[in-house]
């Protein structure tokens, strides 16, 4: 279990980041999601699949979260610091990263399951059937809201680049 | 612009469209511009999206040791739980092994009281050394819930004990014959302190003897010469003139358990 966590320990703290928009929630689900997969890593028959398994798992610590706390987090809370840049970075970086934190923006204000799919989809790289495992839904039901996701994002994207 | 084909432009970023329908789609994209701008678009966010995963705010740099000491926590927890689990399991047998031994539970009975026979009769003092480990055990067992205990060996019975120890003419009967055997030299002092071992007939059998057979078949009950610590309850209801019988038959009664750990 250790040597996956500098591997895996990332990939799950940005997810539980995009889920919570809570630096310190987030790092509480990456102990909690760590610990309930080191409890059942006998249930982890295919290596392969570690990463879908880790990020069911915190899909899992993160729902039992909001039905214990009852705290919703939509997304539409900005992180500031999302996306840092470095000092002397080029006009036209600067102009990209402020791009991709504009488009994180879009993807923040989704609906949460289109967030998740779309996260799961365009950031982990991952195939629809994957994105269905992790969040414990169908492979239709993921296309589905991955559809509506991208839609949405094209109509926010297009309203962002007239206004630029 | 066709509607209906313009419809399939997420199927077609999806790679879900049939091959035909995708050729179809793809004359489509050349007439079409409204489509092409918004492929072109959906292309650039998952472009920034995909270089999101290497831009995004990284986790604190201390944050992969606190999940390890986590880890190391219930890892540890487990160990003690693990244990601890063990022990309790232990525990639990070796109470069971001496709730379970032969004669705690028998209840007392006058009956049994009445065959008991004569204090200290017929008996002289063996060195506790000459009793095996499974017996030094056996007498520890007994000898816990009273303040002093003295081991008694008998000779075996010629008879079956269910035959005769329930009738009170044949403990009479031991009685006068135990009588008879009794040597002064023999006797042991009231208030013995300790486990003692001692040498006498079986006041069980009527017919019993004492013989060569008593230093080859030994035969060992284990007596209550001192109150128990704290006694049972059908000890204490009964009036003080039969305590002393009452704390015989619990002599009978682990008598058979003697007997099944020296057999």
């Amino acid at each position: 279990m250790e040597d996956l966590l500098p591997e895996y320990v990332p990939r799950v703290y940005r997810y539980a980041l995009r889920l919570t928009h809570d630096h310190h929630v987030a790092e509480d689900i990456v102990q909690e999601t760590f610990l309930r997969a080191w409890r059942s890593r006998r249930r982890l028959r295919n290596p392969q699949s570690v990463r879908v398994w880790l990020l069911r798992i915190a899909t899992n610590v993160w729902r039992d979260r909001l039905r214990s706390r009852a705290c919703h987090h939509t997304g539409v809370r900005p992180l500031p610091d999302d996306v840092p840049g470095t000092v002397q970075e080029p006009g036209e970086a600067m102009a990209e990263r402020e791009t991709l934190r504009e488009v994180l923006r879009m993807m923040d204000s989704l609906p949460p399951r289109q967030r998740q799919v779309l996260y799961l989809s365009a950031v982990e790289a991952m195939r629809l059937d994957e994105v269905a495992q992790v969040l414990e839904i169908t492979s239709q039901a993921a296309k589905a809201s991955l559809s509506l996701a991208r839609k949405a994002m094209r109509c926010q994207f297009g309203t962002f680049e007239q206004q630029c | 612009m066709d509607d209906l084909t313009c419809h399939n432009l997420d199927a077609y970023i999806g790679d879900s469209l049939s091959r035909d329908k995708r050729i179809e789609f793809e004359a489509h994209l050349k007439r079409c511009a409204a489509c092409r701008d918004e492929l072109g678009r959906q292309q650039r966010i998952d472009r920034l999206l995909g270089e999101a995963g290497q831009r995004l705010q990284p986790p604190p740099p201390d944050l992969i040791q606190r999940v390890h000491q986590t880890l190391e926590a219930a890892r540890r927890r487990r160990r003690v739980v693990r244990i601890s689990a063990g022990l309790s399991a232990a525990a639990a047998i070796l109470l069971a092994v001496l709730l379970i031994s032969p004669g705690r539970d028998a209840p007392p009975t006058r009956r049994i009281a009445a065959v008991r026979p004569p204090e200290r009769a017929a008996t002289h003092v063996v060195p506790p050394s000459e009793l095996s480990p499974v017996q030094q055990l056996a007498v520890w067992m007994a000898s816990r819930k009273a303040s002093s205990t003295r081991v008694v060996e008998y000779p075996r019975p010629r008879v079956p004990i269910f035959a005769v120890a329930p009738h009170v003419a044949l403990a009479s009967k031991t009685r006068r014959q135990t009588k008879q055997t009794i040597q002064p030299s023999e006797r042991t002092p009231d208030g013995d302190k300790g486990p003692k071992v001692v040498r006498g007939t079986d006041p069980f059998n009527a017919r019993a003897k004492p013989s060569h057979r008593t230093l080859t078949e030994r035969r060992l009950t284990v007596e209550v010469l001192a109150a128990p610590l704290r006694p049972t309850d059908h000890e204490t209801k009964l009036p003080d003139v039969h305590a002393k019988e009452t704390r015989s038959c619990r002599l009978h009664t682990k008598t058979s358990s003697e007997h099944a750990l020296c057999g």
